[in-house]
């Protein structure tokens, strides 16, 4: 174990809480600087393996590698490493964000003039003096992300960065991802929601009881799983000689041997008015593979 | 293991965060209120503006100053003779409705008598309706100190004591009492606060799941505890010093050699009592409504009752001796001891055990509660 290539390395990870295992075995290689998404429904297991990776609570059996340090026996070590934004938005309210970054710098010994370069990065310097309570959900995912990069991490854990956001909010944090990723931060994301995966991820894993049930990246998953099909436009000629229009869309499948030779009939007869390719969402590719709907 | 640098970050977090929480703040600010409150008992039942001081001392020595010094700014009268003096107060301690809170004859060539070994007497008359005990206690005590300042190391005086105005068995309620009660009980609530304050402290980060930013940073837990026992030491001891401030402005401050030690140790036993509490309860209205009832039972009584104003009302009494099983008790006990300025060697050093074995009892059991806590905390 140990590549240098390599941001996180999980063996066989293991939770149980009583008679619950909440993560049952997992697992999978996370590269250096890449954006990678654990995407399940709510229950699947997706924040208990975070608060493993982060050293939160230690696992039934099994091990990993954070930026090269053990979870358990390296736990201090790792604290260093990984900068964690939680599901909850679990800031000091009556604190201003300023406040909050600078209680920050004294846990980890960060002298306070990286408190207005995060800032900055996030957009909320000029906001820096309002007490978080004035804050909407969007400019507090922003300082929760602007904390967790106070001490420079390595890994970045994103546990449901979405939830809760407004359409213009979450595009705003996706782009902030982006930015991260393209500067050479790896980051981890946990999501429900497939579009955020599909948009940001550069490999994802699905995650379902505990288990990760398939792990690709977003268009190997939806080219392997997704139903291919072509979505066929048609014009009927005898119809539109009388002076008429009459166009109607046929799914075709590009597996089936009796919708090829259809698609090719009507392509010698000069019907086909126009041919679209369609992939799988994640969506189903989620439900054809977990065998269970995401939310 | 602990980090100063992480500690203060805590402490200085916590202070600010104490500050913008109106309710918390108002709530910390109640014994200074009960300061002011005191001061109006003080005028509404004295009923006395300036303390005077009747002394016959021909030489005009400075034992007239030191002994006046037991009150606050008295007005010193020098009477002409020894029997203007005697004749104020009683031959026979008889007037009982002289202006005159103490009286004093210093026999003329006082210092000259004791140099020489003439054990000269000093004569003090006292109202007890216009002195407290301590101050009552405090007067020889002065004097024996004036006199072996003059002749050192045996005793050279003898001092005749009078008190007119004896207290009687039924007890009255007067300004001299509360002087002696008021400080303790003021004394016990501040320390009360911590009952209340890092509960608060520890059980807001559970929460707000801000507790959960604290265990992916390199702070550990007893950092974090630690610095929040920290903002509610300072919290308490700058309380209790302010608070001390005001309502010893009509006593003397006592043994303060004493008081510094006991009042530390008090703070200890709340403290961790305050943690024990905290790391038990989820929620900071649980934790608080416990540290009420708790703070009632555990500090009101014995502040109350464990001083003179108890030895009136319970004397030897069986709820007298129950009162002894509440460890808050023994702070009390030992707060009176130094405010009193008492030699209770035996007694202090009881206070002092039972303290030290509670706050360790106590510590013991928060670090268990806060390990079992913490696991709990990480699996929400």
């Amino acid at each position: 174990m140990n590549n240098p290539e390599l941001m996180i390395e999980a063996h066989n990870l293991r939770r149980v809480f009583g008679k619950k295992e909440a993560v049952a075995g997992i697992s999978f290689e996370v590269r250096r600087g890449e954006i990678f998404g654990f995407l399940g429904p709510n229950g699947a297991g997706k924040t208990t393996t975070i608060r493993l990776l982060t050293g939160q609570i230690d696992p039934s059996a099994g091990d990993a590698l954070v930026a090269g340090c053990d979870i358990v026996r390296e736990r201090q070590q790792l604290k260093e490493q990984i900068g964690v934004v939680f599901e909850e938005q679990n800031l000091y309210e009556r604190l201003s964000a300023r406040d909050n970054l600078e209680f920050s710098c004294g846990l980890y010994g960060i002298a306070r003039s990286r408190v207005d370069e995060v800032l900055e990065l996030v957009g909320l310097r000029d906001r820096s003096k309002e007490t978080v309570q004035s804050f909407s959900n969007g400019m507090r995912q922003r300082l929760m992300i602007a904390r967790a990069l106070l001490h420079r991490p390595q890994m970045l854990f994103l546990d449901e960065p979405g939830r809760g956001l407004d359409p213009i909010a979450a595009g705003s944090i996706r782009r902030s991802i982006r930015q991260l990723s393209q500067e050479g931060m790896t980051v981890l994301l946990t999501t429900h929601l497939m579009e955020e995966a599909d948009q940001l991820c550069q490999r994802v894993a699905f995650v379902a009881d505990g288990h990760i049930v398939a792990l690709d990246t977003p268009r190997a998953l939806k080219l392997a799983h997704g139903k291919r099909t072509l979505t066929v436009t048609l014009a009927d000629p005898e119809v539109e000689q009388n002076g008429r229009q009459s166009l109607e869309d046929a799914t075709l499948s590009m597996d089936d041997p009796a919708d090829q030779a259809r698609l090719l009939q009507w392509m010698q007869q000069g019907w086909i008015r126009a041919i679209h390719s369609a992939e799988g969402s994640l969506e189903d590719v989620f439900l054809q593979v977990a065998g269970v709907q995401l939310v | 293991m602990m980090h100063t640098r992480r500690i203060l970050a805590m402490a200085c977090k916590d202070a600010i965060d104490i500050v913008k929480n109106k309710q918390t703040f108002i709530g910390l600010l109640t014994p200074f209120v009960m300061g002011i409150v005191f001061i109006f008992l003080q005028v509404l039942f004295s009923g006395r503006g300036i303390t005077q001081v009747y002394i016959y001392d021909p030489d005009h020595s400075n034992i007239s100053t030191i002994v006046s010094s037991v009150f606050d700014k008295p007005e010193i009268v020098y009477a002409r003779s020894a029997v203007d003096v005697t004749a104020e107060f009683g031959s026979d301690r008889a007037r009982t409705n002289t202006p005159y809170a103490m009286g004093l004859i210093v026999p003329a060539g006082f210092e000259e008598s004791v140099r020489q070994g003439q054990h000269p007497q000093v004569t003090v008359y006292m109202d007890a309706n216009r002195m407290s005990i301590s101050q009552r206690q405090t007067v020889p005590g002065l004097l024996m100190d004036y006199a072996n300042g003059v002749v050192h190391p045996v005793p050279p005086i003898t001092v005749k004591q009078a008190t007119i105005n004896p207290p009687t068995e039924s007890y009255t309620f007067d300004a001299s009492t509360l002087n002696t009660v008021y400080p303790v009980v003021a004394m016990m609530f501040s320390l009360y606060s911590a009952l209340f304050l890092v509960p608060t402290l520890l059980i807001e980060e559970k929460e707000k799941k801000t507790i959960r930013t604290l265990m992916v940073s390199p702070a550990s837990f007893t950092d974090i505890v630690v610095g929040k026992s920290l903002v509610a030491l300072g919290y308490q001891l700058l309380l209790t010093l302010a608070l001390f401030g005001i309502v010893a402005t009509e006593e003397r401050v006592g043994n303060i050699a004493l008081l510094v030690p006991f009042l530390l140790l008090g703070s200890g036993m709340y403290l961790t009592l305050g943690l024990l509490l905290g790391c038990i309860f989820k929620t900071t209205t649980a934790a608080t409504g416990v540290g009420s009832g708790i703070g009632s039972v555990l500090i009101l009584l014995p502040a109350v009752l464990a001083g003179p104003f108890g030895q009136l009302v319970l004397g030897n009494s069986a709820l007298g001796q129950v009162l002894k099983v509440l460890p808050t008790y023994y702070i009390a006990d030992a707060l009176y001891i130094a405010l009193l300025n008492q030699s209770q060697p035996g007694r202090v050093l009881l206070d002092a055990g039972v303290l030290c074995a509670c706050i360790v009892a106590l510590f013991a059991l928060a670090v268990w509660a806060l390990r079992r806590q913490a696991t709990v905390m990480a699996e929400i």
